[in-house]
């Protein structure tokens, strides 16, 4: 039960781009079309996942007990790194398709927020205990990159009229629009917060 | 190039946060206010000097195909040790920031400046480029911070970056007339968009501005 | 080619991870240059904390002393209770903590000031910006003043600050669950053993509260040193004794739990028996007397056992096995079950009690086989004292009551004996014709011809029928001088009383310190009822009379008391004139300005004014 409100809270309450501002580069970019916008989104769920897992792994069985705990953000992000490039190469050998629409927004998953903010936060340590055991890391982890993913196809819809919207004045055409539409975005979800 | 283009271009052409639309995930978070706007501008600005010196230093020895990963290694180094000791020296500043001090790793311009800059000129070019690219996304952080925290609270409110006590803050627009919601997220996203939407009006109008009197010359010089 | 391939595939990961060592040890040195640093900077801001929320002046010197931290609160982070003190004075308490919110890390401290919840410094967080982070920057104002035993932190409508849940959820429980312990006042005892080793010694779930008791004498010098009660949530699960005892080498130190009618288990703490021998088998006991019910043996090494053994370390931990359960039975620990009022009212020789009260053992009376004391009632009044026995005649279980009034032996009920029928048996069914109403001051059952052939029975039974008769006479059956009727006439403010009777009281009377209750008379006709009591205000013996005429109180006559001259004392010269013709039926002493700073001399007077009112107003129905 716990872990359905985990999950739930990951999508819609505490929203990782619309609540703490995370992933927002690319969602302006690659959210122009639908099909590059989920493919996008499946990706980041994958990467993130599994980076999750990884980090988390490093962490709490080398780094911590180690007590080098200082060195976690370097090697999550090599982690995070190695695994996109991996990630890169699957899709370039497998699904050309999509590895050319996503184009350059692929290898900038790296250095999506998201992905090392999730891997930092599942290796939270209070009072000596871990804050997540490996079960809800999991289900947080994927959870959040699900919420990513639901806000980028959503935004990516939006984008779609407002690229073809003849109204919007010059200078707000393209970033301007898209910005504010998301601050009214937010706005809506933020009708969720009670919830739990 | 001369020297003072590299720097002007960091704070107005290539400007990160209006015009390149890089590190974005810090500038809503950090912009609530002004003084927590300014600690994160000057992380930021350190970072980068520091970066694109030492990438710049060594660009000769890094093997092309794994450049990235090391690129990042560096980045990630460098920002852990900053994180280190501002935890240490500026206490208060480093609690402000929070998590955001992490995530200077994964902000685009460390990464783009390096990888686009650093990685092709020489340390002090790269030096310039560093502290223009940084001081103009500090600016960016600075208007934004400064129209949102105008309008959701009335007025500014400045305090010490080191030990963090307020010092001076003053009050301009009543608080009955004020619209905290910028305060928040959405208010955020919003305000970025507008002032986005006034930065590219007013590029327009200077570049209408410039074709008109072009137009102009190319006449008036027949 | 394919060899500077090959070569490329090597060196390039190569490379990339010697940078990475490089990073690695750059970061080393900058951990190491500033970790200290940032440790000190928590602390900085925790000692200053201490003064900032207990709105102590930074530059007045404080004294911290740390206090013991339940296991509750540890449990959930609390890491430090502190007491703060300038000089002599307790300022404060804090507590220190550090939990999650939506992220790890959030340290802060909470200060609690007399009733009302001090402030609250945040040390260091990691709740993000905008969220969590400018929620805990309102937390201070909010919880300041707020009543211990009042939530705080609520989300309801009066709150229009940010909000943060599950910072706020977070924090909230920890903040109640310091402001709980708080009001408990000094925390319990920590033991100086781990939870988890009680825990093991009973073979439980789980327990939160360890209290260490007395250890008899006989115990003691057998190797036990200590024995606790071990609780849960205010609940006893068991009792465990500690010990140190010498097997095959000395120090074999450990802990033996007992639980309900059986053996809870055996945990051991430290020994130095060879391994594989007496070692091993040490191991084995936990398993093998967990659970043994305390009547049957244990740890009998015989065939049936196919363990290791070592039976130089066995005996030993036999012996004091068997000397720890018999103390654990003996201390009550399995009450005996109350006898039947139709047997107190044999030990008494009447047939109308219809009650009784029992009275708390001391540990001479147990040792000298007294089971239960009885205060037997009829009709809420005493009518004798009941005490039930079980000592070794000829044999062991000779179980019988032995019953006083006034100052006399009232009767002998015997309830079971194993005595040789023709002998002991028939000697105990005359017991009860020979001592009743014999004075209770004089040693009984001396008839030597009687007695002949049963000197064991008769032995056993003068000394016990001699403690009990002891015990009785020095604490059931004081006899208090009356006092004077010029004190009776004081207490009703009269001048004409000439004399008086004495009036019965109930025991529940006696127990709230009511020694004496007089009908006053003038002329042979009653004019009012005074009682005298002593009791306990801020010092014991405060010793006064009060009277009731009609339906009011008559008056207050001081005779004897402790109380701080100026304070107590004082206040005590005014009785008589505030309660004079109060009506009995209200509560007195109230609302009076004069009671403040005299606490406790004003509720001992008060409890027991109106213990008397009360008492006295159901006299007149």
């Amino acid at each position: 039960m716990e872990y359905l409100l985990l999950g739930i809270s990951a999508i819609l309450i505490n929203n990782i781009i619309l609540t703490r501002f995370l992933g927002i580069c690319p969602l302006l970019g690659v959210s122009r079309k639908n099909s590059s916008a989920i493919g996008m989104g499946l990706a980041v769920i994958f990467v993130v996942t599994m980076s999750a897992i990884l980090s988390y792994s490093l962490f709490m069985y080398v780094l911590n007990p180690l007590g080098i705990g200082y060195l976690r953000l370097v090697s999550f992000i090599l982690i995070i790194a190695s695994f996109v490039q991996f990630v890169e190469m699957f899709l370039k050998r497998y699904v050309p398709g999509l590895y050319k629409s996503l184009g350059i927004y692929l290898p900038l998953i790296t250095t999506n927020c998201v992905v090392l903010a999730v891997s930092l936060d599942v290796v939270g340590i209070t009072g000596g205990v871990a804050d997540y055991n490996f079960l809800s890391m999991l289900i947080y982890s994927f959870f959040t990159a699900v919420g990513y993913a639901f806000i980028l196809v959503v935004f990516s819809y939006i984008q779609e009229r407002l690229i073809t919207d003849r109204n919007t004045p010059k200078s707000f055409k393209g970033s301007g629009v898209a910005l504010i539409t998301l601050g009214l975005l937010v706005m809506a979800f933020m009708g969720f917060k009670g919830m739990i | 190039m001369k020297k003072h283009k590299i720097f002007t271009d960091g704070i107005f052409a290539n400007n990160a946060a209006f015009m390149l639309f890089l590190g974005m995930c810090p500038m809503l978070a950090t912009t609530k206010d002004f003084m927590s706007a300014l600690g994160m501008g000057i992380a930021v600005l350190a970072t980068l000097i520091l970066t694109n010196t030492a990438i710049s230093a060594i660009r000769k020895w890094v093997p092309n195909e794994i450049r990235i990963p090391i690129l990042i290694v560096i980045i990630a180094t460098i920002v852990s040790v900053i994180e280190m000791f501002m935890q240490a020296y500026m206490f208060d500043l480093s609690q402000t920031l929070g998590v955001y001090l992490s995530l200077i790793v994964v902000n685009c311009i460390i990464l783009g400046r390096a990888e686009a800059f650093a990685m092709k000129n020489n340390v002090f070019d790269s030096f310039l480029d560093a502290l223009g690219t940084g001081v103009g996304f500090l600016a960016g952080l600075a208007v934004l911070a400064i129209a949102r925290e105008f309008i959701a609270t009335g007025g500014l409110a400045f305090s010490s970056l080191l030990t963090g006590q307020k010092l001076w803050s003053f009050q301009i627009i009543p608080t009955a007339y004020t619209i905290p919601i910028f305060s928040d997220a959405p208010g955020a996203f919003i305000m970025f968009g507008l002032l986005v939407g006034l930065v590219n009006f007013i590029i327009m109008k200077a570049a209408d501005h410039k074709k008109k009197k072009a137009a102009l010359v190319a006449a008036g010089g027949q | 080619m394919a060899k500077k391939q090959l070569s490329k595939m090597i060196l390039l990961p190569l490379f990339l991870a010697g940078i990475t060592l490089g990073a690695a040890g750059v970061l080393t040195g900058a951990h190491l240059l500033t970790a200290p640093i940032i440790e000190n900077n928590k602390d900085q801001k925790k000692l200053e904390g201490y003064k900032l929320i207990l709105s102590i002046d930074p530059s007045v010197n404080i004294g911290l002393t740390s206090a013991e931290i339940a296991k509750k609160l540890t449990d959930k982070g609390v890491s430090k209770k502190t007491k703060v003190n300038v000089g002599e004075d307790l300022i404060g308490v804090v507590y220190d903590a550090t939990i999650k919110g939506w992220e790890s890390g959030l340290t802060f401290q909470v200060g609690f000031k007399d009733d009302v919840y001090a402030g609250f410094n945040l040390i260091s967080s990691n709740e993000t910006p905008g969220i969590g982070k400018d929620y805990l920057q309102f937390v201070n104002d909010r919880i300041k003043g707020v009543k211990i035993d009042q939530p705080v932190l609520l989300n309801d409508g009066s709150y229009t600050g940010p909000t943060a849940p599950i910072t706020g959820g977070a924090l909230k429980e920890v903040l109640e669950l310091c402001a709980a312990d708080y009001a408990l006042g000094d925390s319990p005892i920590i033991p100086p053993h781990e939870y988890e080793e009680y825990i093991g010694a009973l073979n439980i779930e789980n327990a939160d509260q360890i209290v260490e008791v007395t250890v008899s004498e006989s115990l003691i010098t057998k190797g036990v040193s200590k024995r606790y009660e071990v609780n849960l949530d205010g609940v006893l699960q068991g009792i465990v004794y500690e010990a140190t005892v010498e097997g095959w080498n000395p120090g074999i130190h450990f802990l033996a739990g007992f639980k309900g009618n059986t053996y809870g288990g055996f945990y051991l703490l430290s020994s130095d028996e060879t391994a594989g021998i007496g070692a091993s088998y040490l191991n084995e006991i936990n398993d093998r007397i967990a659970g043994v019910p305390l009547d049957q043996p244990i740890l009998i090494d015989d065939e049936t056992y196919t363990g290791p053994t070592a039976p130089v370390t066995a005996a030993p931990i036999k012996e004091v096995l068997g000397l720890m359960a018999a103390d654990y039975l003996g201390q009550g620990e399995v009450e005996p079950e109350p006898t039947s009022l139709a047997n107190l009212n044999a030990a008494l020789n009447i047939l109308t009690a219809d009650d009784y009260s029992l009275v708390t053992l001391t540990q001479d009376l147990k040792d000298g086989g007294v089971l239960l004391k009885y205060i037997v009632l009829e009709n809420g009044y005493r009518v004798g004292v009941v005490y039930e026995m079980k000592v070794r005649g000829f044999k062991d279980g000779l179980h019988f009551l032995v019953g006083f009034n006034a100052d006399k032996y009232a009767g002998f009920k015997l309830l079971a004996s194993q005595e040789t029928p023709d002998y002991g048996g028939d000697y105990l069914t005359n017991v009860n014709g020979w001592i009743k109403d014999l004075p209770a001051a004089d040693p009984v059952l001396i008839d030597d011809e009687v007695n002949a052939g049963v000197t064991k029975t008769v032995t056993a039974l003068q000394t016990a029928l001699g403690l009990a008769a002891g015990d009785y006479l020095a604490t059931m059956n004081p006899t208090y001088p009356e006092t004077s009727l010029e004190n009776l006439n004081a207490a009703l403010n009269l001048t004409t009383a000439t004399s008086y009777t004495m009036l019965p009281i109930r025991e529940t009377l006696k127990a709230g310190g009511i020694l004496l209750k007089y009908d006053v008379l003038v002329e042979g006709v009653s004019v009012g009822v005074v009682y005298e009591v002593k009791t306990k205000g801020f010092k014991d013996g405060m010793h006064f009379l009060v009277g009731f005429i009609g339906e009011n109180y008559a008056g207050f006559k001081l005779l004897a008391s402790q109380e701080t001259p100026d304070y107590g004392g004082d206040y005590l010269t005014k009785v008589n004139g505030w309660i004079k013709d109060q009506p009995a039926s209200d509560p007195i002493l109230v609302g009076n300005p004069e009671n403040v700073g005299l606490t406790r001399t004003v509720n001992g007077l008060k409890t027991a004014l109106e213990l008397c009112a009360d008492d006295y107003l159901e006299g007149r129905i």
